[in-house]
């Protein structure tokens, strides 16, 4: 294990190299000057020279790159060129908005996703099976982002159940920048209803895929272990069929499972984009959006690095627990 | 002796049965596959509104009916209502399914040829190539793919030709990771080793043999993307990077509709989702038959 953890942690070394090369050219393949692009046509030649010797464009590029390395490796990750703000400390404020939106969206969805995928098992051909999988299907093609406008038509404008968009009020004492979390802590019940609330909708949106994709392959692994040997060696014996499905289906099946719910994880970060924009919800997704309609570049570049290495950091982490969970798995 | 002809026998039975290719079966299987059915008829439907949209419709999916704006379903004539500008909603339903299969079938189309292109060269001639292939699709894997596709749009500005090669350009990493492990399993397999001991050419075996043997799981990835390429290019619409006026998108269309849906006009949201996700749907029927009748197994 330790060898194998020693190949993959080497292994990152070049992939977020290449990441950064990538995310440092990006600036670079905007047709024409990037100084223009950023000034719009309007700008004077002095103007753009001025904003190019700013930005170091007029270096050559190995030497710009260097330098743009040197700068992320002390933790400087630029700022934006409009609002002056730098990107650190923006991303202090909306990274945990981000997470907290994914967070939820991932219990909710390996919750329902696997309850729903081993009812769909155990009565195969049943009804409740039909029922699961034809649901399943329809969450895998559906355009997440139409689906939140439906609910906020349906829940925010039409029934005025649930808030239609944003985090709600930030807690007087903001201590994980989780707002959930924050409230506990503050013993803040009201506060704690209302962020849960404007959780809700974006937090079932955004777990729609995952938990129709958990659904699925919970499905398909449990009958794949329930049509074992072993399994009818334990039903020949007598134990109710319960404690078979609990103590030897349940605990063979889940592998595949947790595979599966590792790679949604980071298959939410592009679920998030679209959520948060639907929501008005203030995390990375709307702020490099905006970043991107404002041609505010730094930030654009940044925030798609963060972006790839949380990206990168969860896929190793899913990698790591899977070969750490099945023995049967070489780490050669 | 005796074991000879037995053998001999078996052959000659087998030889006198009628024979089938490997695609006639799958055929067959296929069209014996409900979902697979429920799929067709899905696109069936959709291509024959793509094709009759100026005769189902109003000729031109632009023209306004200023004394018509926001005319709910069926009212008028207009089946599913007209939208604030008093444009029919059915007619661009039907627009926006040809702008769809067309960037679905081209994205597809993208990804595929330089997917398979590098995978199979990589998987088959291995080496340096091989590593500097994977790692670079490695890197393209790690950023999120709606992010890179806006990121992509970005930079060369949205419309629906850079829609199409951003979708395109996120999925080459899947068809060059499928067609490089066909080709290595393959590339070990007697018969090539036999093709290569009697002197074909290696662009020839790779042409010939490697390339058709590695067809089925193609066939089924394709399929199932042309679904995800349909949905990425409905959230670039969505998003205002995807397909500009005058083009019709269904993507574009549901971010137009939020303008009024607090005026309590729903059709024009219902209807376009409706759209995507049916013809999403259809797809990934297609392509989940495919799979159980050619046999593939593919990690998701």
């Amino acid at each position: 294990m330790g060898r194998y953890l020693a190949r993959r942690l080497l292994l990152l070394v070049p992939t977020l190299l290449g990441v950064s090369i990538i995310v440092f050219l990006f600036i670079h393949l905007i047709p024409g000057d990037p100084a223009t692009a950023i000034l719009r046509e309007s700008a004077t030649a002095e103007q753009v020279a001025a904003l190019n010797a700013r930005l170091g464009f007029d270096r050559p590029l190995p030497v710009q790159y260097l330098e743009y390395m040197g700068r992320i490796l002390h933790g400087d990750l630029g700022e934006s060129f409009h609002t002056r703000l730098t990107v650190v400390d923006q991303l202090k404020q909306k990274l945990p908005a981000t997470m907290e939106l994914a967070l939820s969206a991932m219990v909710i969805a390996t919750v329902a996703g696997v309850l729903l995928g081993i009812l769909a098992a155990i009565r195969r051909g049943s009804f409740l099976d039909y029922g699961t999988m034809t649901v399943a299907l329809v969450g895998v093609s559906m355009p997440i982002f139409w689906l939140g406008l439906m609910l906020i038509y349906a829940f925010a404008v039409n029934l005025r159940w649930l808030p239609p968009s944003t985090r709600g009020d930030p807690p007087e004492l903001v201590r994980t920048g989780l707002y959930t979390v924050d409230y506990l802590l503050g013993l803040d019940g009201a506060g704690l209803l209302d962020t849960v609330r404007h959780l809700a909708l974006p937090g079932f949106v955004l777990a729609t895929v995952p938990l129709a994709v958990i659904a699925r392959q919970t499905r398909s692994a449990m009958l794949e272990v329930l049509g074992q040997d072993f399994v009818r060696t334990a039903r020949s014996k007598g134990l109710r069929e319960r404690t078979v499905i609990a103590r030897h289906v349940l605990k063979n099946a889940m592998l595949p499972v947790i595979t599966v719910v590792g790679l949604q994880t980071g298959a939410l970060l592009s679920g998030a984009v679209l959520t948060e924009t639907v929501f008005s919800w203030p995390g990375l997704g709307t702020y490099v959006l905006e970043a991107i309609l404002a041609r505010d570049y730094t930030v654009v570049q940044s925030v798609v690095l963060v972006f790839a290495f949380i990206f990168v950091m969860v896929n190793l982490i899913v990698d790591l627990s899977y070969a750490w969970l099945d023995p049967r798995i070489k780490y050669a | 002796m005796s074991d000879q002809t037995t053998a001999l026998a078996t052959t000659g039975a087998v030889m006198a049965r009628q024979q089938t290719s490997l695609w006639r079966d799958a055929g067959r299987r296929i069209a014996r596959h409900g979902g697979a059915r429920v799929g067709f008829v899905l696109i069936g439907a959709l291509l024959l509104l793509a094709l009759f949209a100026d005769v189902l419709g109003v000729a031109d999916p632009n023209t306004t009916f200023l004394t018509e704006t926001l005319r709910p379903p069926l009212a008028g004539g207009h089946v599913m209502g007209t939208d604030d500008l008093g444009r029919d909603v059915f007619t661009r339903v039907m627009h926006g399914a040809r702008t769809s299969l067309r960037v679905g079938v081209v994205a597809v189309g993208i990804a595929v040829a330089f997917g398979s292109l590098i995978g199979f060269t990589a998987g088959y001639f291995g080496r340096w190539w091989d590593a500097l292939a994977m790692r670079v699709m490695d890197i393209v894997l790690s950023f999120p793919t709606i992010l890179l596709a806006i990121a992509i749009v970005a930079l060369r500005g949205p419309g629906i030709f850079n829609t199409m090669l951003a979708i395109g350009v996120v999925a080459i990493p899947a068809y060059a990771r499928i067609t490089r492990a066909s080709a290595l399993t393959l590339r070990g397999q007697e018969f090539v080793t036999a093709a290569r001991s009697t002197g074909v050419p290696e662009g020839r075996i790779l042409l010939r043999h490697i390339v058709p043997n590695s067809l089925s799981p193609l066939i089924v990835q394709a399929t199932l993307g042309i679904a995800t390429a349909i949905l990425n290019a409905a959230a670039l619409g969505f998003l205002g990077l995807g397909a500009q006026p005058p083009d019709v998108e269904w993507g574009a269309m549901l971010v137009d509709s939020i303008r009024y849906l607090f005026q309590g006009s729903w059709w024009a949201l219902m209807f376009p989702g409706f759209a995507i996700m049916l013809t999403v749907i259809g797809f990934n029927l297609i392509g989940d038959g495919l799979r159980d009748s050619l046999d593939v197994r593919l990690r998701a």
